[in-house]
């Protein structure tokens, strides 16, 4: 069952490009559904709407046209206590998420406070359990978000977004500010809170490795669409978008079986493909299979085979 | 192969009113000509200082650095500025960590090649061959229109644009050696690809050595010739590239390499605890506190890089123990 469903959510900002004023396209014609207790991961490169899109799905901004459905309710329909309760975020960068003057204890105490109405020794008890729950011993609990260090602080990051007993959560980047051995400890521990509470996650990262080990869907963003989505791990290897190629490419771990890494263009000229009035695919300018169909008509998301879509008109034309 | 710096006995400590931090201890490294040195670890463990030290950029007042430096066999003084001059951007040139914050943002891209080109003590050169240099390289950058760039401020252009401009920057000098503190940390994944196929096409060019710095395996994979595992202010483990990444000796290099996920759905083996901050740290054996194998005789001393299997250290004092028993339980992961 869905929990959380997005429909053809669009979001753009006014900028300024050659002193004409002119939107960019930030987020364009998303949808997707996220099944309860499954892991959604977002991936794709700087700028290509994947933390917009997770901050709009929590309700931190607000989409211009689309609908994002909460067990089939809209989110405009909820206040923002109610929207809370359901879905809770795990930020980034722990020190800036967190209020310097709270210690641990009062960080995960803040959602208890705001969103529930328990009693001063029923919220004890809940803290008690949160931050034991992501290993945060008991010593530590009257410290300052300060005093920890990153890897521990974004536990405590962890157990507030749990102290709201949430359906979904959405994870923006939690590992990219720590280190390698402190990462693989924060990915353990959230595959292990996961399967214990039945949690739904939404991970957003560019870390194609720690997608694959938590995620259960994964979907490619580029230029604020959707490029291709598969809904199930087996169809991890036959991944075939041209992005995703070369996304999958860049990563040294990764086996290069098309040669993708040679003809790999990340450096190119921006030609405006994320723009209003752009009609493209929006990878185009970097495509090497791109023809003249790619910069005239924006390609669909279609499904090439039971729960694999790609937007390609490469990979789905044949398929017709 | 002729060693082309080394460092000696490389002590740091943080001066702090009574006390002195240690940060980095008696830490020794060799580069040759032309080859790769990839040093690895955690945030604290000393290696972006072990850079800056090199070259001379470490605060007197806030750092107490000791250790001998030495260029091409000549004894060098890092905290001389007048020698470092001659040095800093002509025989040795950084890469930095942060491209955003490494550029003065009053002054265009154009304006930073001539100042790095027309240093105290080179040849005044014109404008137009300032310019001439600066395209040639940033179009070996990929840097499409290197006009427009050249003309622009630092802020106008994307972090990859601008790491890729510095790394120009750098070689524009033609330095001897190259020292890249973490030079894609801030660049996407894609990028950073790209960025390292850069760098290792233009050391081959212009037969430089390179000191990279990283905590990012993948990247010091990639680039290599030899490889320093470095923990809590010292090596644990140097040797060869490809005999360190499959053959890891050191408890720590094995648990570090194993913790990455490598496309897999298997549980990720993990370290217990924290990377040790400054002034933190354990006595004896400093990576014990962390360390499965710990027994009580660790916490008596702490040794240098010393047990040696075919130019490969290590400082474990149990390597042969670990390395016996344990090899079985590393190739399964």
């Amino acid at each position: 069952m869905a929990i959380l469903t997005v429909e053809n959510i669009e979001k753009s900002y006014r900028i300024k490009k050659d002193k004409k004023r002119t939107k960019l396209m930030a987020v364009h014609n998303v949808s997707f559904e996220i099944k309860k207790g499954s892991c959604v991961g977002l991936v794709g490169e700087s700028g290509c709407g994947k933390s917009t899109l997770g901050r709009i799905i929590n309700g931190l901004e607000k989409a211009d046209a689309g609908k994002i459905l909460i067990d089939g309710v809209d989110i405009h329909e909820k206040s923002r206590k109610e929207l809370s309760c359901r879905v809770q975020m795990v930020f980034q960068d722990s020190y800036d998420a967190v209020n310097p003057r709270y210690t641990a204890s009062q960080i995960v105490e803040e959602p208890l406070k705001n969103l529930t109405k328990l009693n001063k020794t029923e919220r004890e008890e809940k803290i008690r359990k949160h931050l034991s729950e992501v290993g945060i011993s008991e010593s530590e609990w009257n410290k300052y978000g300060m005093e920890f260090s990153g890897g521990q602080l974004q536990r405590v990051c962890i157990a507030r977004a749990l102290a709201a007993e949430p359906d979904l959560i959405v994870l923006d980047e939690p590992l990219s500010s720590l280190d390698v051995s402190v990462q693989a400890q924060i990915l353990n521990l959230l595959h292990d809170i996961q399967k214990e509470k039945e949690l739904t996650y939404l991970l957003v990262s560019h870390d194609l490795e720690a997608v694959y080990y938590l995620a259960d869907v994964i979907i490619v963003m580029y230029g604020g669409q959707i490029m291709e989505k598969i809904d199930s791990m087996d169809y991890f290897n036959r991944m075939q978008h041209p992005y995703t190629r070369m996304l999958l490419a860049s990563v040294p771990g990764y086996e290069d079986a098309g040669g993708e890494r040679e003809n790999n263009r990340t450096i190119y000229k921006d030609m405006g493909t994320q723009l209003e009035g752009f009609m493209g695919c929006p990878y185009c300018g970097r495509c090497r299979f791109a023809t003249e169909r790619c910069w005239n008509e924006r390609p669909v998301l279609q499904e090439v085979e039971k729960g694999h879509y790609i937007a390609c008109h490469k990979e789905t034309s044949h398929a017709d | 192969m002729s060693k082309i710096l080394q460092v000696k006995n490389l002590t740091i400590g943080l001066k702090k009113k009574k006390e002195r931090i240690s940060a980095v201890d008696h830490l020794s490294l060799s580069l040759e000509r032309g080859k790769t040195l990839g040093i690895i670890g955690e945030s604290g463990s000393g290696k972006s200082l072990t850079c800056n030290s090199i070259l001379g950029l470490l605060n007197k007042a806030t750092w107490d650095v000791k250790g001998e430096m030495l260029l091409e066999e000549k004894a060098y003084h890092p905290e001389n500025r007048k020698e470092m001059q001659k040095i800093c951007g002509n025989r040795i040139a950084l890469i930095m960590q942060n491209p955003m914050s490494a550029f003065n943002p009053v002054i265009t891209i154009r304006a930073h090649f001539e100042e790095t080109l027309n240093k105290p003590g080179v040849k005044k050169k014109t404008r137009a061959e300032v310019a001439k240099i600066a395209e040639q390289l940033l179009e070996r950058m990929y840097i499409r229109d290197p006009k427009s760039v050249l003309d622009s401020y630092a802020f106008q252009l994307s972090g990859g644009m601008l790491q890729r401009i510095m790394i120009a920057l750098a070689l524009a000098v033609q330095p001897e050696i190259l020292v890249a503190d973490e030079p894609t940390t801030a660049l996407d994944l894609s990028v950073q690809y790209e960025i390292l196929k850069i760098l290792k096409e233009l050391q081959a060019e212009y037969n430089m050595s390179v000191l990279i710095v990283s905590h990012d395996l993948s990247v010091i994979r990639s680039l290599s010739d030899e490889i320093a595992v470095m923990y809590a202010g010292n090596f644990v483990e140097k040797g060869p590239a490809e005999e360190v990444l499959e053959n890891p000796m050191h408890p720590y290099t094995r648990l570090l390499f194993a913790a990455k996920p490598d496309f897999t759905k298997n549980r990720l083996p993990v370290m217990q605890g924290q990377p040790p901050t400054l002034g933190n740290r354990a006595e004896g054996c400093r990576f014990r506190t962390r360390c499965p194998y710990e027994e009580e005789s660790c916490a008596g001393y702490c040794e240098p890089v010393t047990f040696e299997r075919e130019g490969h250290y290590c400082s474990c004092r149990k390597w042969e123990s670990i390395n016996g028993g344990a090899a079985d339980g590393n190739s399964n992961s």
